[in-house]
């Protein structure tokens, strides 16, 4: 797959070049503080602060009706806030929605495209009203159709297209406007595991050609996989924040299993040997240890066998779902009590 | 490129788009219009054929009477077209995304209003030259076909307006699709199908106080020769007092429709 970053700046047209700006660094991509939203009395956002900076792709972590789609609403100036304050590419979301809007391009969770187009009559109808001329759109929109390797499918009505290719071509349209900032929704909801690969390296490759990408996702190997900061959403507020790695030391440890044939006598040993807390007696005659590195997972190991020797051991390192789990007391599945949150 | 440009650029865009739906749905886009009016014509016209044994009966057949009415139809049939299309733009989320590329708001209610004008237009065309060809005598020049043109553009951007408001305002192609059958008493309760004099009292009452009956009126004296300025007048002030009213009511409910909040 043909990485998209080189032409990438090649699409920029003159007057809607929108490439993150030179002094870049001193300028965050997306900065918002004590952003809030709420719904008459259903608060859906709740004090959000997040920094984004150019080159670096950040993952808004959380459940269905957790707030994602608000946040990114909220950014995308289709929302208003009801609190606090935000401002993408230097803008104030607010005050200068129509230059955020210049400055950003959005996928949104279901692709809304319309059925009845083409892909290229679609990208065409996004370039025209970028302000490309009527032969520049149609040059344009066959340049991000071979972007996205839409090309032989150009012609065909979006209604005729799978799920990734609906997507791909939302893609596309986001970046017609060559934007320093992305807002994906939920880029891969939906799609299998080769098109969600080969969405990965996109946004890789956007990330690589210096745009701030601002993901929304339900699915923690994504998050784990593709962002440089992850941002943990559980009922319109930000629980945590850091990079994966971060959030994995913080909040997940390493976990031991071991069999043994007393499991008792195992725990004993393990309490004397300074284990004293994070061990687990669970059936079947499996004892849980949860450690804090590697080193002392050796030891654990040890201690067992000399305690009475070892029948069945598994080592799991610490992942982001326990990390997960452990911060919002419950799994990212959706909970089948709570409605979909539905912005609109 | 300054304000104005920008904004017939993108309502062009919106138009372009209308039309390009159209192609691929011809039937309901342009088909639609002229069915019915055509079969008011062909089956009116023969079922009501001997109303002109009533005494002071104003016109030598059925057809000649009714002949503007069907004409008048076409912006009444087929009326929730672009209303139902926005519609199911809000619904999909289609909205959103036009108003994430810069597409000026106002832009993408003209260019739909634009292509409802359009085929309208041109289906009151295909209408009148059928009328004439059933034997619907036309007493007017090629001006009088403009001034029906244009009285048919005024009742169309103001009926329309009506399933503006309410698929704006609602929502709900299924709220939008109970205005349909408005079209029945409307034309029925005016000077459409039956001579004012010839009519109840009361119904008299309603047709002078209905904008359609003036509008028909209009489109009558053009089709036989014996228009006036005032029947122009008259039309642009019934339909423009229409406009004014369901339009505006539109462009708000539009308005708060892409507001943020």
């Amino acid at each position: 797959m043909a990485s998209i970053a080189a032409p990438l700046t090649a699409l920029a047209t003159p007057t809607n070049a929108a490439g993150p700006p030179s002094g870049a660094a001193s300028v965050a991509a997306i900065a918002a503080t004590s952003l809030s939203r709420h719904y008459g009395s259903v608060v859906a956002l709740r004090d959000a602060t997040i920094v984004v900076d150019y080159g670096t792709v950040f993952a808004l972590l959380g459940r269905n009706g957790s707030g994602k789609t608000t946040t990114v609403h909220i950014l995308t100036t289709l929302t208003l806030p009801t609190g606090g304050t935000a401002t993408v590419a230097g803008f104030d979301v607010v005050a200068e929605a129509a230059r955020v809007r210049r400055s950003i391009g959005v996928t949104m969770q279901a692709a809304a495209l319309d059925p009845e187009m083409t892909g290229r009559e679609h990208l065409e109808l996004v370039c025209g009203a970028w302000g490309d001329r009527r032969s520049q759109a149609r040059t344009h929109a066959s340049e991000l159709l071979a972007e996205v390797g839409l090309t032989h499918a150009a012609d065909r009505l979006i209604a005729t297209y799978s799920g990734g290719m609906k997507r791909r071509v939302d893609l596309a349209g986001a970046l017609a406007n060559n934007p320093g900032v992305l807002f994906l929704d939920e880029p891969t909801t939906g799609l299998d595991a080769q098109s969600r690969r080969a969405l990965w390296e996109r946004v890789r490759a956007l990330r690589d050609s210096g745009a701030a990408v601002f993901m929304t996702t339900q699915h923690l190997e994504e998050a784990d996989a593709l962002a440089d900061v992850v941002a943990v959403l559980d009922g319109g507020r930000i629980i945590a924040q850091g990079s994966p790695a971060e959030l994995r030391d913080q909040h997940s440890a390493t976990t031991v299993r071991l069999r043994t044939h007393d499991p008792a006598a195992t725990t004993a040993r393990l309490h004397e040997r300074g284990f004293t807390t994070g061990v687990t007696v669970e059936r079947d005659g499996w004892t849980r240890v949860d450690v804090t590195n590697a080193r002392a997972a050796l030891d654990v190991v040890d201690i067992a066998r000399t305690a009475g020797g070892v029948t069945g051991l598994t080592v799991t390192p610490p992942s982001l779902e326990d990390a997960y789990l452990s911060l919002t007391g419950h799994s990212v599945e959706r909970d089948p009590n709570r409605l979909v949150e539905n912005p609109s | 490129m300054s304000n104005l440009r920008a904004f017939t650029h993108d309502t062009s865009l919106i138009l372009r788009r209308s039309l390009a739906q159209a192609r691929r749905g011809p039937v309901l886009a342009f088909g639609f219009p002229i069915v019915f009016p055509l079969l008011m014509i062909g089956l009116f016209s023969q079922i009501y054929s001997r109303i002109t044994n009533v005494p002071g009966f104003p016109a030598t057949s059925y057809l000649a009477w009714m002949a503007p009415a069907a004409f008048l139809m076409t912006a009444m049939f087929g009326s929730g077209y672009s209303a139902t299309g926005l519609v199911t733009d809000v619904q999909t989320g289609y909205l959103d995304r036009l108003r994430l590329i810069p597409v000026s708001p106002a832009a993408i209610m003209l260019g739909r209003l634009l292509f409802d004008v359009v085929r309208v237009l041109i289906a009151g065309l295909v209408v009148l030259v059928a009328s004439v060809a059933f034997g619907a005598p036309f007493g007017g020049g090629p001006l009088d076909v403009v001034g029906m043109l244009i009285v048919l553009a005024l009742w169309t951007l103001g009926y329309t307006g009506l399933f503006y408001v309410v698929g704006l305002t609602s929502r709900s192609q299924q709220k939008l699709a109970v205005l349909i059958p408005a079209f029945l008493p409307i034309s029925l309760l005016s000077s459409a199908y039956i001579p004012r004099s010839l009519a109840p009292h009361w119904v008299q009452v309603a047709a002078s106080i209905n904008p359609y009956t003036h509008v028909v009126d209009a489109a009558r004296h053009f089709m036989s020769g014996n228009a006036h300025w005032s029947d122009l007048a008259g039309a642009v002030l019934a339909g423009g007092a229409l406009i004014a009213l369901t339009q505006l009511g539109a462009a708000r409910a539009f308005a708060r429709l892409v507001r943020a909040d």
